[in-house]
């Protein structure tokens, strides 16, 4: 089976863009704020289902970073400064975690009523590790109980996002792979563990997707890791790092670059993954980007994915 | 002895309504006439020939108007008596896309998301780099002839210019390099090297003829990809952009690892004083306790010898520091550095706060560099 969707945020429209300008600057109202953003998640709803890709979100549009969501509604944690995210001129508020982290709400809070009732629903949230890595803790002062605290908070929320109907929830985790967060290969066990209790008792599928780094050693792990499938960025990990790996499940190819405007052609895309398909038994095959796409315009971005769906059409045809 | 704790801005301000709606063709309001008269009044400047020129539609009136503008954002500096000032980049669109609209090569693809609502225009490289027109000398030879204060000048750095870039161009150039890792950095060095060398240089030395003694790069994105490859690329093209010039150098660089930043800052030749963003990831109580600055010492260690301008006021916040933390701050500063070497500025430029807030902000900084002097002398 070969499928595809995006990974994590799409770009905000220009209009959209402007309007938040505006906003921002105190010349436009919350409400007309909400009609731009009403106009573009419909925009990027239409064109993913445009495309026919198997998992529809809503472009996160309105997520200012992985983690807000996460450091405005729950107890105990608040957005800090302002730090770059990886190796990319974006930037996020660091959550401050200052007390005993509480789910108080449905945090994630999905556009659902834009989202179309006869396809599959996806959803991203930030994965422990990386919460935990990219946050300030000055309560638990240990990072693996706060990835437990975490990982159960998640797993409250995925249950409450299956109950709305979503199918298909993506886990990111940059920071387990990323070169000056990755731990250390002999911590890998125990990190990975925790995804047990993320996804306990859930029943949709789940993927953890690694992003900006080399996955190499989360492949080698990737049987033993309690999620359907793993997302790996193939412009930071080396295609031989297939080779011998077993999967639960999925595989989700990070093929097509979201940080770059060069628009790749499918058939090259396809030769590569062809190569990947001979080194690795794979249940079921995404062809995803590498990670968010609001790196680009959004022009660029539905360029791509309409490469995304091309290089789809032609392995099918394989 | 030279005057301790030398203030500056780093370089933009917020433009005023009427600024952007008068370049821009737009109708402009009674409100932004007020706002105009209410800065105009606060910094003893005649409005009304700015006012006229509102009204009229002359051919040069946008390039009248931006020098307005400049005239606005010097007075306030002097006013408030930075010891150094410039025109607060009301000359500049934004700081990236002046300087890659007056080269040839590019082509702008739209806004990209910073960080909440901030963005940032986009351009990708499709052709060679080439020089087309000047684009930092108009604005210094018109601060030159209006200011009193001394001057510096804050420009876009290479490694910036690049890694706010797509590189299209550079990268299907090196198409028959099969490693993607050795394509993608033989791109970069051959996109960095041509910017320096056809884009940054030219101005510089035109500059530098005009006058100015201290230019100011900025690099906000140097330390964007931790490896040593990256970090050699920004200081090569650093070396390579300030060779043979006679001129004092400057780095600013915000919100970055400094751990990483400090390893290499000793081999910037000519780089005379660091300014950073220190002020973000401080606390806001009055008193000694600051740990935040403490990873000065990382420069220190490393050998670095100039000074430093490592950040004493937020500038993503309308909070408003006290002069007495401002001065603690500096003290501690001071202490780790020594305080000849220790110059005051805000974490980086305060162009998302408005100039009312910008204004206290940089009033209360100025008042804690006195309240620090007073106690140091």
């Amino acid at each position: 089976m070969i499928g595809t969707y995006v990974t994590g945020a799409l770009p905000r429209t220009q209009e959209l863009i402007s309007k938040t300008r505006l906003y921002d600057r105190g010349r436009l109202s919350e409400g007309d704020l909400d009609v731009a953003y009403t106009e573009a998640t419909k925009k990027v709803v239409e064109i993913q289902e445009n495309t026919g890709i198997n998992y529809i979100s809503d472009g996160m549009l309105k997520w200012q970073d992985l983690f807000r969501p996460f450091s405005s509604r729950l107890g105990g944690v608040e957005p800090g400064p302002m730090l770059r995210w990886f190796n990319n001129n974006t930037f996020y508020k660091a959550p401050i975690i200052k007390n005993e982290l509480k789910i108080m709400a449905p945090v994630s809070d999905p556009q659902i009523k834009f989202l179309p009732k006869n396809k599959n629903w996806k959803v991203t949230l930030p994965a422990p590790y990386t919460f935990a890595t990219m946050s300030h803790d000055s309560f638990y002062k240990d990072k693996k109980e706060l990835m437990k605290v975490f990982a159960s908070i998640l797993n409250q929320e995925i249950k409450t996002l299956e109950k709305i109907g979503f199918k298909y929830i993506q886990l990111n985790d940059p920071a387990l792979v990323y070169m000056t967060t990755a731990p250390q290969r002999s911590e890998l066990t125990d990190i990975i563990k925790i995804f047990e209790t993320v996804t306990e008792g859930v029943k949709v599928r789940t993927c953890l997707h690694t992003f900006f780094g080399d996955a190499t050693q989360i492949l080698k792990l990737a049987g033993s890791i309690a999620v359907n499938d793993i997302g790996v960025d193939l412009y930071d990990t080396d295609p031989e790092a297939f080779k011998g790996i077993t999967l639960n499940d999925g595989l989700a190819l990070g093929i097509i670059n979201a940080r770059n405007s060069i628009i790749e052609d499918p058939h090259d895309l396809k030769k590569i993954i062809v190569e990947i398909q001979k080194e690795v038994e794979v249940k079921q095959l995404y062809i995803i980007p590498n990670s968010d796409m609001d790196f680009l315009t959004f022009d660029k971005a539905e360029e791509k994915i309409k490469v995304m769906k091309k290089t789809v059409e032609n392995l099918k045809e394989a | 002895m030279e005057k301790l704790f030398q203030t500056y801005e780093i370089g933009s301000l917020a433009k005023h309504n009427w600024r952007l709606k008068g370049y821009s063709g737009a109708k402009i309001t009674e409100e932004d006439i007020s706002e105009l008269e209410y800065w105009g009044k606060k910094l003893s400047i005649d409005t009304n020939p700015l006012k006229e020129l509102i009204k009229t539609t002359s051919s040069n009136k946008k390039q009248e108007i931006v020098k307005w503008s400049a005239l606005y954002a010097i007075k306030m500096f002097e006013k408030l008596g930075l010891d150094y000032v410039y025109s607060g980049e009301q000359w500049r669109e934004e700081m990236y896309a002046h300087v890659i609209k007056n080269l040839e090569g590019f082509l702008f693809s739209g806004w990209i998301k910073s960080f909440d609502y901030r963005y940032f225009r986009k351009a990708a490289v499709i052709d060679k780099v080439k020089y087309k027109d000047p684009y930092y000398i108009d604005e210094f030879n018109f601060i030159k002839s209006i200011a009193n204060n001394k001057l510096k000048v804050p420009i876009t750095g290479p490694y910036t210019l690049i890694e706010w870039s797509f590189n299209e161009y550079y990268d299907k150039k090196n198409i028959n390099i099969k490693n993607l890792k050795e394509r993608k950095l033989k791109a970069r060095k051959e996109f960095i090297f041509d910017i320096v060398d056809e884009g940054l240089r030219p101005e510089f030395k035109k500059l530098i003829d005009a006058g100015a003694k201290w230019i100011q790069i900025d690099e906000p994105a140097i330390t964007t990809h931790p490896n040593k490859e990256e970090m050699e690329l920004f200081v090569e093209a650093w070396n390579r952009l300030v060779k043979g010039f006679d001129c004092t150098f400057s780095l600013h660089n915000c919100f970055s690892d400094y751990k990483l930043l400090a390893k290499y800052v000793s081999d910037l030749k000519e780089c005379s004083q660091l300014s950073l963003e220190f002020a973000n990831r401080d606390n806001k109580q009055v008193g000694k306790n600051r740990p935040a600055y403490n990873d000065l010492r990382d420069f220190e260690d490393n050998g670095y010898k100039g000074a430093y301008a490592p950040g004493f006021l937020n500038v993503h916040t309308d909070e408003i520091a006290s002069p007495e933390v401002i001065r603690d701050r500096i003290l501690y500063v001071a202490n780790i550095v020594g305080k000849e070497r220790t110059w005051v500025s805000p974490d980086c430029g305060l162009r998302t706060r408005s100039w009312e807030i910008a204004y206290n902000k940089l009033e209360n900084m100025v008042k804690g560099a006195e309240l620090a002097r007073k106690i140091v002398s």
